[in-house]
């Protein structure tokens, strides 16, 4: 306030003055105004991230329960299979094998031992089907194209839908741990669309785009929406879909889920970056 | 030389020996740490020196007006990181330069340069703005007020926003004693100020933004 005084009492001009503190001060006024604006600013931008860091933290904590939660599932129904299936199965093929046996006739002999190879051939086509659904031998020996179609048409050989695929331009295979984690996200959408879309077809294209693989599935059923996806993966429910998440992550990759501009269909697409294996077939 | 004369000449005492004690060897830092250094010399030394050997009082103010715009502007470039600005600031230091250094030879100093200290100004203003909102967009998640660059720059837009408008009247008002001294006062004042911020920058250590947390993928 010196200066103020001085200005007011000795200044020829008193109007300079005036203009003088004024001036200086709306500058300083507006710079000090602008700098708590970028602080306060900064602090909500900072406290918005935090709380989008924590979300995403959370959403990687369902992904890794449900993942957990999938394989803990996959183990009992292996467990199951095992103990309810092959389980009675090589019992009764012993009881036909027991010690008596050697005190009957030979007709009966031969019809025990024919039944317990029969039992034993059953087991071991238990068996390999429980191996196979772990790890389909077409996906391991011939690639994703040929896993796809063979699934695609057990799908439409039971009749109650038509299903196609065709795979545009898969000339270079992706590595097979990737063509695993896409055939099971295809086989999870596949089995979601055949347990609640009701659609009368599911059609699958395959193609390529600037280094990136896609897949999309298209149906006339009841589906969902991107929304519904990411609601249902933040909420409890949906295991599966969770499960598609965390492989699509895995991967490195992207799905969306969209209702078709006709509004007729709708679809998934999986875009996936392209690393195909090195190492000659 | 009055009270305040010495104040002002001194305060840079402080950032300066902050720069020291705390060991902020950095390239940034040394440009306000030579600012700071030309302050001290030219208030307590070389205005008197130079003005003398040239015969015009205004000779070293334009002298150090080119030494301030050149130091805090190499302070403001190293720490922007948008390549486009930087070429901005490289362009504009070039022109700013050239004109005061034609400005300093072609008008002998008769008169106290208002214009090329009021773009010096607003360069520096508009530098400075440019790299708080620089700080806002980028994915950083530290406080800006933790950062020793803040406090630096908050330093420069207080200073040359305070002083902005009496360096616009000095060149017709100069002559008139009771505006030298309300000049000198509010020019002491933010120079105080200024030297406080820089100083609080010293003091403050520089932090390194917190890696983001993960979760390993699944």
């Amino acid at each position: 306030m010196i200066w103020l005084q001085i200005n007011a009492n000795q200044f020829k001009n008193p109007g300079i003055s005036t203009v003088l503190f004024f001036g200086t001060l709306g500058m300083l006024v507006l710079a000090i105004g602008l700098v708590i604006f970028i602080v306060f600013h900064q602090r909500r931008v900072i406290r918005y991230q935090m709380q989008l860091q924590k979300m995403e933290e959370e959403q990687q904590k369902i992904l890794l329960n449900a993942s957990i939660r999938w394989q803990e599932e996959e183990r009992q129904r292996i467990a199951a299979d095992l103990h309810d299936d092959a389980g009675p199965l090589l019992a009764t093929a012993r009881l036909y094998l027991n010690e008596n046996l050697l005190k009957q006739d030979i007709n009966t002999q031969l019809q025990s031992i024919y039944n317990a190879k029969q039992i034993i051939d059953d087991t071991i086509q238990l068996i390999r089907n429980i191996s196979h659904s772990l790890m389909p031998p077409t996906l391991k020996n011939f690639g994703l194209e040929s896993a796809i179609n063979d699934l695609f048409q057990k799908i439409s050989g039971t009749g109650s839908i038509n299903a196609s695929c065709r795979f545009h331009d898969y000339r270079q295979r992706l590595r097979p741990e990737q063509e695993l984690l896409i055939f099971r996200v295809v086989q999870e959408l596949v089995n979601n669309i055949l347990k609640h879309s009701n659609s009368s077809f599911i059609h699958l294209t395959q193609n390529y785009s600037e280094d990136k693989f896609y897949l999309r599935i298209h149906h006339d059923g009841r589906g969902i929406t991107q929304q519904d996806f990411e609601k249902m993966n933040k909420s409890s429910l949906g295991l599966g879909l969770k499960n598609i998440q965390s492989r699509i992550k895995v991967l490195h990759g992207e799905i969306f889920f969209e209702k078709d501009l006709s509004q007729t269909y709708y679809k998934v697409t999986i875009e996936v970056p392209m690393e195909v294996e090195i190492e000659a077939r | 030389m009055p009270p305040l004369g010495y104040i002002i000449a001194l305060a840079p005492l402080l950032p300066f020996g902050l720069y020291f004690l705390h060991s902020r060897r950095n390239t940034g830092y040394f440009f306000i740490f030579l600012y700071c250094f030309l302050s001290i010399a030219f208030d307590l030394a070389l205005h008197g020196v130079l003005n003398r050997s040239v015969g015009s009082e205004f000779f070293s103010y334009r002298l150090f007006t080119i030494f301030e715009y050149s130091l805090v502007s190499l302070f403001l470039f190293k720490i922007i990181q948008n390549a486009t600005f930087r070429k901005f600031i490289t362009f504009a230091s070039l022109a700013f330069l050239s004109f005061s250094i034609f400005d300093l030879i072609s008008s002998r100093s008769k008169y106290f340069d208002s214009i090329a200290t009021g773009i010096s100004c607003i360069l520096i203003l508009v530098y400075s703005i440019f790299y708080l909102f620089e700080q806002i967009k980028s994915p950083n998640s530290l406080f800006l007020y933790s950062t020793p660059n803040f406090w630096i720059v908050v330093a420069f837009i207080v200073f040359f926003s305070g002083t902005f408008f009496i360096f616009i009247f000095s060149q017709n008002n100069y002559d008139n004693p009771e505006f030298k001294a309300t000049f000198s006062i509010i020019n002491s004042i933010f120079n105080i100020i200024k030297n406080l911020l820089i100083a609080i920058a010293f003091i403050i250590k520089p932090e390194k933004a917190a890696k983001k947390k993960t979760i390993p993928v699944l």
